[in-house]
């Protein structure tokens, strides 16, 4: 029933009730006035009538008591003159005519009453002489029937005559003159105001609460919610309960909705493909995620078995135990072995539930399936990753500790055998000059010449350890073990052969060599671990000897490594703890005036005192903790330098190592920046070793440092790459002669080399500085060569922290 | 719009409950001109308009009676009676219509050897009535008769013929139906309506206060009942004329006699029969009346309003 005719709306059978009754209240008001108007008007007339005939019954008794028969027939015919009375004669019992009003006997009406009353009611009334008035509703009239004593006799009971009367009494329709109008105005307005109340009251609280409850489910309907303004909530019956159960119910719908519209968005959006079969096996509903995951849309499965899925690898005891599951009613998890639409196999780890309904009825079968292909791929790779070196696709150390301990629980005595580690010299130099992705190339190509390498040896194991340490496990076998380690030896040179063959990488030739460091198991060491760490020591012993050579492990190594740790270990934590100090050594002119100073760096251990940079910059040099020893260098020397007074300049040593760095400028220009310090009183004290390789960069970065006004010194002139072309090539503006030149300046050869130097200083404009001066001799001599050229030793000051420097030099100055 | 239906419901229930018209009683007395009517009410009572009841009473006292006391709202009676009654009780009546003029139906009869002329007391029988006392009075006139001489001896028109027989009266003032009998035993007529002195006319007097009420009743039975009344009249209709004899105890010869001795106003003459009333006949039954002694100015008796053309 969409819409309600017109009859069906509450309002019209209201209205029609309250109508229907007030109408036939109404009714029935009328009809027992009417009536009771009817009895009371037959009640008057009776007594109108009876009164009436009376007074004739006593006329006409004198009338014939006093002799006046006369005057009967005028009474008879008076008494017609009554509206009412339509005969009235005197007759005897037996129905005889004594006196009758002669019109109504010509016209028969009286011989029609007469036939009309029962002679036994004559007799009656004669004998009793009691007067008789009877209503015949059937002629509408009473008919009276009153004993006329004709005469009076001594002799005998007198027979009387009768008077009979025929008195006309039509029930009369409602006599409006008659109605007791203020009552029943007063009754009819009641009876109305009581209707209309009930009308009003029941549109009040039937009604128009029904219309706006329908109104309330239609707008429910269209859109979902309810105005809970619109609701009947107020009116004092069950439509307000019926209201707040509504709203309530709205509420509790639109919760379950959200709900339901939530469940069904998790479904759809699951990860998980979702599928419901029927108890039948037939699929009913799968969501996005399946379809994504088997190819097969919603329409292309529904109504099908999930067998169309089947690859046929899932083990048939699976689908039985799933099978038992279901029909036990309870939830079967397991892995199946399925198919894409195109073919193509994957796995899933499945989850499928009977679904009950509210009576506990399984009614539907949910499977819940997550693709677990990719994760099965991953865990693979995982654990490749975790065993391999995912560039060089070698064993990684993990692998080869295993490998190496699984041959040793496999050694029998006296059978030995060998590990020789492979390390790359110059690697790290290769990746800050060519970037990581060369190295990596580089690591490539080594690792296919050491696994072709391994192939050409029984039962050898590659693995690669580090990023550029790779590992040869040679098995333990019987014999000497004298003979093994020169069959070791060999192998490891032609090993280095290979690895030191050029190799072209990105178009460029590149020729790197390697270190190699080998130990004989397992009488060096008893665990995998241990051997390893000890081939390691013999590389780094072997790398430490300039590289590109062989170490056998010896026990002495061990001890010098674990010192070379402990400094690297004790370096990091004194740049963190404040334990470095800066130390300025002056520079003074030939005339003994102070022109600046260098920046040096002291050790101030805890333990140990003070310990001299010879001990810990070496080790530094060989890690990037060159790279924060010399950033720290920097940022104290040119706070340092900004306390000094002008014209005097600060020299500070940078090593080639923390020079390549990348973002070593910026790092310069930032300290500069927050020091205030005056760039143009500043000199970098470079090495030659800096322009061994990649002069562009390094050129890049001097011209940068120098737009700042920023000065370079070439430290240990002469010591180390001695082409002269970059002295032309780099923006460099001073020479700095090394000590060991300057102290042997009694040497005529070494005071040639220094006169070679002043001279070609001197040609390329150089400032030069002789470091080392030690004795007026030195001094004098070297100023006698050039009178500009500044001086720097113990002959003036040794290193000294940099309050006394100031306390010395600078406040003197003030 | 509830309202409303209830007003309507009501209405429509209300609407069958009119009361019943109260019946329009006229009384007549037996004289012969008002027979015909009491006859179609008897042999033919659907001419009759519904609701409309004559009665024929016994007696011009009767009448007065029944009138007076307001048991009937009008009568079929002389215009002398008329204006006794309507002076009486204070101009309480109008006529409605004029049904006829007596040229002989009213008379005075006295004994074959009676003489006027005898100054002895004339023992005078007659119903207590002005039109008794106007016949008497017109004919003592007419004669030189003087009133001292009249000794009245109240007769009902049935108690005639006993008081005649009796010898009881010398003369008796009576008229049709009542002549004949008389003339059977040895009377004769001395003098009657048809003499110029005498205008006797018969109308339809009607309560005034209950005219409105009646008034269509007695249009209805001026032009329906009436022409029906005289047709059946003219045309010798064997059952009306049966009836008639009936009622005025006539045989046929009698009656047709009687007959002609009254003069029945048409429907159609009533307008003109009315201009006669009020221009001549009134003021001298007006005359009459006072000269009786009865009242020292009667009470003029015009028409019922809405019978009289405005032209008169």
């Amino acid at each position: 029933m969409r819409t309600l005719s017109w009859w069906q709306h509450l309002s019209v059978q209201v209205t029609a009730l309250v109508v229907g009754v007030l109408t036939v209240m109404v009714a029935g008001l009328a009809y027992f006035l009417i009536e009771a108007q009817q009895q009371e008007a037959r009640v008057n007339a009776e007594i109108e009538l009876r009164s009436g005939l009376t007074v004739a019954q006593g006329s006409f008794n004198r009338m014939y008591f006093y002799q006046r028969q006369v005057a009967i027939d005028e009474l008879i015919s008076e008494l017609h003159v009554h509206p009412r009375i339509s005969n009235a004669a005197i007759i005897t019992p037996s129905k005889e005519l004594i006196a009758v009003y002669q019109p109504n006997l010509l016209a028969g009406t009286l011989t029609t009453l007469l036939n009309e009353v029962e002679p036994g009611q004559l007799q009656k009334a004669a004998e009793t002489g009691a007067s008789m008035i009877v209503f015949h509703p059937q002629h509408q009239h009473f008919v009276a029937i009153v004993p006329i004593l004709e005469q009076f006799t001594f002799s005998q009971q007198p027979t009387p005559n009768l008077l009979i009367a025929e008195y006309l009494h039509a029930p009369a329709w409602y006599q409006l003159n008659t109605v007791p109008w203020l009552p029943l105005v007063f009754m009819f307005v009641a009876v109305v105001g009581a209707g209309i109340l009930l009308w009003f009251g029941l549109q009040r609280w039937a009604v128009i609460p029904a219309k706006q409850l329908l109104a309330a489910m239609n707008q429910f309907g269209r859109t979902g919610v309810v105005d809970s303004k619109q609701l009947p909530m107020r009116v004092p019956n069950e439509f307000a309960m019926l209201g707040y159960k509504l709203r309530l119910s709205v509420r509790e719908r639109q919760q379950r909705e959200n709900k339901l519209r939530q469940l069904s968005a998790a479904v759809e959006q699951a990860s998980e493909s979702i599928m419901m079969t029927d108890l039948a096996g037939n699929i009913t509903y799968v969501n996005p995620a399946f379809t994504e995951v088997t190819g097969y849309s919603s329409a292309e499965v529904k109504g099908k078995n999930p067998r169309l899925l089947a690859s046929g690898r899932t083990p048939a005891k699976d689908y039985q135990q799933l099978w038992q599951c279901l029909q036990q009613g309870k939830t079967w998890r397991g892995e199946l072995y399925n198919r894409t639409k195109d073919g193509k196999e994957f796995r899933e780890w499945a989850t499928i539930s009977p679904l009950r309904d509210q009576k506990g009825r399984v009614t539907k079968y949910l499977a819940s399936k997550l693709n677990i292909t990719q994760r099965v791929e991953a865990e693979a790779k995982l654990e490749y990753l975790a065993y391999y070196n995912p560039l060089t696709e070698l064993p990684n150390r993990v692998s080869c500790n295993q490998h190496l301990a699984r041959l040793l629980e496999k050694a029998e005595a006296k059978q030995f055998g060998i590990v020789a580690l492979f390390d790359l010299d110059g690697l790290q130099r290769l990746n800050d000059v060519r970037g990581f992705a060369f190295g990596d190339l580089v690591l490539k190509e080594t690792a296919d010449r050491l696994r072709h390498q391994g192939v050409q040896i029984n039962n050898s194991y590659i693995a690669n350890l580090d990023s550029d340490k790779f590992a040869l496990v040679l098995p333990p076998r019987r014999g000497s073990r004298k003979d093994l380690l020169r069959q070791a030896k060999q192998v490891v040179a032609e090993t280095l052969a290979i690895l030191n063959d050029s190799m072209l990488i990105q178009g460029e030739k590149v020729s790197i060599t390697a270190s190699a460091g080998i130990i004989v198991y397992p009488e060096s060491a008893e665990s995998a671990d241990t051997i390893i760490r000890h081939a390691e020591t013999a590389v780094h012993t072997a790398k430490a000897n300039g590289g590109n050579q062989t170490a056998v492990y010896d026990v002495s190594y061990s001890t010098e490594l674990e010192h070379r740790f402990e400094i690297e270990r004790e370096l990091r934590a004194a740049i963190d703890s404040g334990d470095l100090r800066l130390y300025l050594q002056a520079q003074m002119s030939t005339t003994g005036s102070l022109l600046g100073a260098e920046a040096l760096i002291r050790w101030q251990h805890p333990e140990r005192g003070l310990i001299s940079p010879a001990e810990f910059i070496g080790i530094a040099e060989q890690t990037d903790l060159i790279a924060d020893i010399g950033d720290w260098v920097i940022s104290q020397a040119l706070i340092e330098l900004s306390k000094l007074p002008e014209p005097l300049t600060l020299a500070i040593n940078i090593s080639p190592r923390h020079f390549r760095k990348y973002g070593f400028v910026e790092q310069v220009e930032r300290h500069l920046a927050h020091s205030g310090a005056d760039a143009s009183r500043l000199i970098l004290e470079v090495t030659e070793n800096l322009f061994v390789d990649n002069t562009a960069d390094i050129k890049d970065k001097m011209q940068a440092l120098q737009k700042r006004g920023v000065a370079f010194s070439i430290d240990d002139f002469g010591t180390g790459y001695s082409s002269l072309a970059y002295l032309r090539k780099l923006p460099l503006q001073e020479l700095k002669i090394d000590k060991a030149f300057v102290q042997s300046i009694d040497d005529p050869s070494q005071r040639a080399i220094i006169d070679s130097i002043i001279a070609i200083a001197t040609n390329l404009g150089f400032r030069t500085v002789a470091e080392g001066v030690e004795t007026k001799a030195q001094a004098d001599y070297l100023a006698g060569k050039d009178k500009a050229m500044v001086l720097q030793g113990y002959l003036f000051a040794k290193p000294q922290p940099t309050a006394e420097f100031h306390q010395r030099f600078v406040n003197n100055l003030n | 719009m509830l309202v409303r239906y209830l007003l309507a419901a009501v209405a429509i229930l209300l609407a069958g409950c009119d009361p019943a018209p109260r019946p329009m009683v006229l009384i007549s007395n037996p004289w012969l001109g008002t027979a015909p009517i009491i006859n179609t009410s008897v042999v033919a009572p659907a001419s009759l308009p519904d609701n409309l009841k004559i009665i024929r009473l016994v007696s011009d006292s009767s009448l007065s009676r029944m009138l007076s006391n307001k048991a009937a709202a009008g009568a079929f009676l002389s215009l002398s009676n008329a204006l006794s009654l309507n002076t009486l009780s204070e101009n309480s009546y109008c006529i409605a219509m004029i049904t006829a003029r007596s040229i002989g139906a009213d008379a005075i009869l006295a004994r074959h050897d009676w003489q006027v002329d005898s100054q002895d007391t004339i023992r005078v029988g007659m119903e207590d009535s002005h039109l008794a006392r106007y016949v008497l009075n017109q004919w003592l006139q007419h004669h030189g008769v003087s009133q001292e001489r009249i000794e009245i001896q109240a007769l009902q028109p049935q108690q005639q013929a006993a008081a005649w027989t009796g010898h009881k009266v010398d003369l008796i003032v009576t008229y049709e139906p009542f002549i004949e009998p008389l003339r059977h035993r040895g009377a004769k007529v001395i003098f009657d309506s048809s003499h110029p002195t005498m205008h006797v006319t018969n109308v339809l007097l009607v309560d005034r206060t209950r005219w409105q009420l009646f008034e269509p009743l007695v249009s209805d039975f001026r032009e329906r009942t009436w022409p029906q009344t005289l047709k059946r009249l003219a045309g010798d209709d064997a059952d009306f004329m049966q009836g008639l004899q009936k009622l005025s105890n006539y045989n046929s010869e009698q009656l047709a006699k009687a007959l002609d001795t009254i003069e029945f106003v048409t429907s159609a003459e009533q307008q003109q029969a009315f201009r006669q009333l009020l221009q001549e006949d009134m003021p001298k039954a007006i005359a009459a009346y006072e000269a009786t002694g009865a009242a020292q100015q009667a009470a003029v008796l015009g028409a019922c309003p809405n019978i009289v053309e405005q032209a008169l």
